[in-house]
């Protein structure tokens, strides 16, 4: 992680970090206040990263006011109860379907499964969990809190700033518990890690706002045909006024997570926008066609490392040869880890933004990767 | 690149038999690689599969065509010293890989791979559900724990390469370890105080 130095009193800044596999939102709203969102591991130090950018920069953690998971995925949490534990002035926020009797089920129904190589997959909530726990009898830590469409997470008056969750809607949270049922249903009883949630019904969308600055969280929500779910929920929800100057791009810039209307509805003309890539069983986010697409919306995006496939390197030449003659296709995870930077003068009018790591403009992205693709097609 | 193979030759092939478009036969052959010359497998395949790239497919596809020969050859590289899923007399163990299965889609399956849980890197591969040793297809499903290991096996002195990847057999969650499980995620759940709305 890069140290960089820390922003001023007066500065707002969006940090996101993203390791290929996983990402990262630290957010300085000013006079020494921060929130995270979501958490993943600095892949040499295995530490989270939201930890060590803050200790680089010289931020005590006590200065951290919210952490948030925006969902539930094994992507979006490692580390985050460590997060929690470090950060003992924090509200802990997750979506309300993981409050739910469901959620509960299964939860109990996976915890004796962390016994397998490389954990059940929800072990890092099951930490959560206890830490929310012990920590619910003393009164100086803050009660937890679940988000739902329009409830305001935290807020500041003098200079006035706040984070309000925008997702998920009524309908999402039954949609979400209904999901879990299903994973519930579905187990017999074997050792193995929680299958991947698919529907993403539970991400938090969070609005955040502080002096002139405002940023657009998109955690990983779809768009879904039925307008009481996914961004249309929060779309017909949305006072026409109220748009973004940057935007966090919802799930890796996929296509079935971006629509006109979001960008139309929710954002400036032109935003500033960020973005992680997604790298997991074959899978690259954002394709050649999502990064084209995204430009054409905003010329100034930013990936924190490119989405693409990197040659495994065995140690032993015999057991390279192995992997090549007996896997279809094979590549290494994480591919890059980088870390954009967004800063504004609370009272400003300009924004900064800064790659680290492997981060890069979209553009470049584009320019670099795709174009040769094309070009060996 | 010189090779031919004579369907005949062997009289175990017969042109009745090539005709069979699904039939395969694998036969161990001695073939001629330009200048080098060692014992392989060949391999015939029916047309249609040409230049399909399959869990078995060979780095090179070879034509040849002629009175008394084969239509079509495939030719497997080194995989001939290759063993796969075989009990041995010993075995070296060269690496072993611990994973679990990411995704399956009907007859391959991805998994993502470790040596050490704590590596900074990790290997994510698509295998082929063939590879998977003896008939643990129906019990491969998302998030099944698997190992794989690749190593040499000794048998009579000679050495070949192995590579077993395996389904990681582990007890089922017992009745006591589910009750005590219950109990401990309810017991935390209920003390935690959600903010009011």
């Amino acid at each position: 992680v890069e140290k960089g130095v820390a922003p001023e009193r007066d500065c707002f800044e969006v940090s996101l970090f993203g390791p290929g596999y996983g990402e990262c939102v630290v957010v300085h709203l000013g006079l020494d206040d921060w929130i995270i969102v979501d958490s993943c591991l600095e892949p040499r130090s295995r530490e989270p990263v939201a930890l060590a950018y803050l200790k680089g920069i010289g931020v005590d953690t006590s200065r951290i006011a919210l952490v948030a998971a925006s969902h539930w995925d094994d992507d979006h949490i490692c580390g985050i109860s460590e997060v929690l534990r470090r950060a003992r002035n924090a509200r802990f926020v997750c979506s309300s379907a993981m409050a739910s009797s469901e959620f509960k089920a299964v939860l109990s129904q996976w915890r004796p499964k962390s016994t397998i190589p490389g954990g059940s997959g929800i072990d890092e909530f099951d930490r959560v969990i206890a830490i929310l726990a012990d920590r619910s009898a003393d009164t100086r830590y803050p009660t937890p809190q679940r988000a739902h469409a329009q409830s305001v997470l935290w807020e500041r008056n003098d200079p006035p700033a706040e984070v309000r969750a925008l997702s998920p809607s009524d309908a999402a949270d039954t949609a979400a518990i209904a999901e879990l049922a299903g994973i519930r249903n579905s187990d017999r009883g074997e050792r193995r890690r929680l299958p991947h949630i698919e529907g993403n019904h539970t991400s938090v969308v969070m609005s955040i706002r502080a002096g002139t600055a405002s940023v657009l969280l998109g955690a990983d929500l779809q768009v879904r045909a039925d307008r009481s779910l996914g961004w249309y929920a929060i779309i017909d929800r949305t006072a026409n006024n109220a748009r973004h100057e940057t935007y966090k791009i919802a799930h890796h810039g996929s296509a079935n997570a971006d629509d006109d209307e979001i960008w139309d509805r929710l954002l400036i003309k032109n935003p500033l926008t960020t973005l992680t890539p997604f790298c997991r069983a074959g899978v690259l986010l954002p394709t050649c066609d999502d990064s084209e697409r995204i430009l054409r919306r905003s010329t100034r995006s930013y990936l924190t490392a490119p989405a693409v496939k990197r040659r495994y390197r065995a140690r032993d030449y015999v057991v390279q040869k192995t992997i090549d003659e007996i896997t279809l296709q094979s590549c290494v995870i994480p591919s890059g880890f980088g870390h954009v930077r967004l800063r504004k003068k609370l009272s400003g009018e300009n924004w900064e933004g800064s790659c680290f790591g492997n981060a890069l403009p979209l553009e470049q992205f584009v320019r670099q990767y795709c174009r040769r693709r094309k070009t060996k097609k | 690149m010189a090779l031919q193979w004579e369907a005949t030759q062997s009289g175990r092939a017969t042109s009745d038999v090539l005709r069979q478009q699904d039939y395969r036969i694998f036969i161990p052959q001695r073939v001629e690689i330009g200048f080098r010359s060692r014992d392989d497998t060949v391999k015939i395949v029916p047309h249609r599969e040409i230049g399909s790239k399959t869990a078995e497919a060979s780095s090179f596809d070879v034509i040849s065509a002629g009175p008394g020969f084969t239509t079509v050859v495939e030719v497997k590289p080194p995989r001939a010293h290759l063993q796969k899923q075989e009990s041995a007399a010993a075995f070296t163990l060269l690496c072993k890989f611990d994973g679990v299965i990411l995704r399956r889609n009907g007859s391959r399956f991805w998994a993502r791979l470790w040596e050490n849980p704590n590596d900074p890197e990790k290997l994510e591969a698509e295998f082929d559900m063939s590879e998977l040793y003896g008939s643990e297809e129906k019990i491969a499903q998302e998030g099944t724990p698997i190992v794989w290991t690749i190593g040499y096996a000794i048998e009579r002195g000679t050495r070949k390469r192995q590579s077993i990847l395996y389904v990681r057999r582990v007890p089922p969650v017992s009745e006591e370890e589910a009750l005590t499980s219950d109990r401990v995620v309810n017991e935390k759940m209920s003390r935690i105080r959600w903010k009011k709305e």
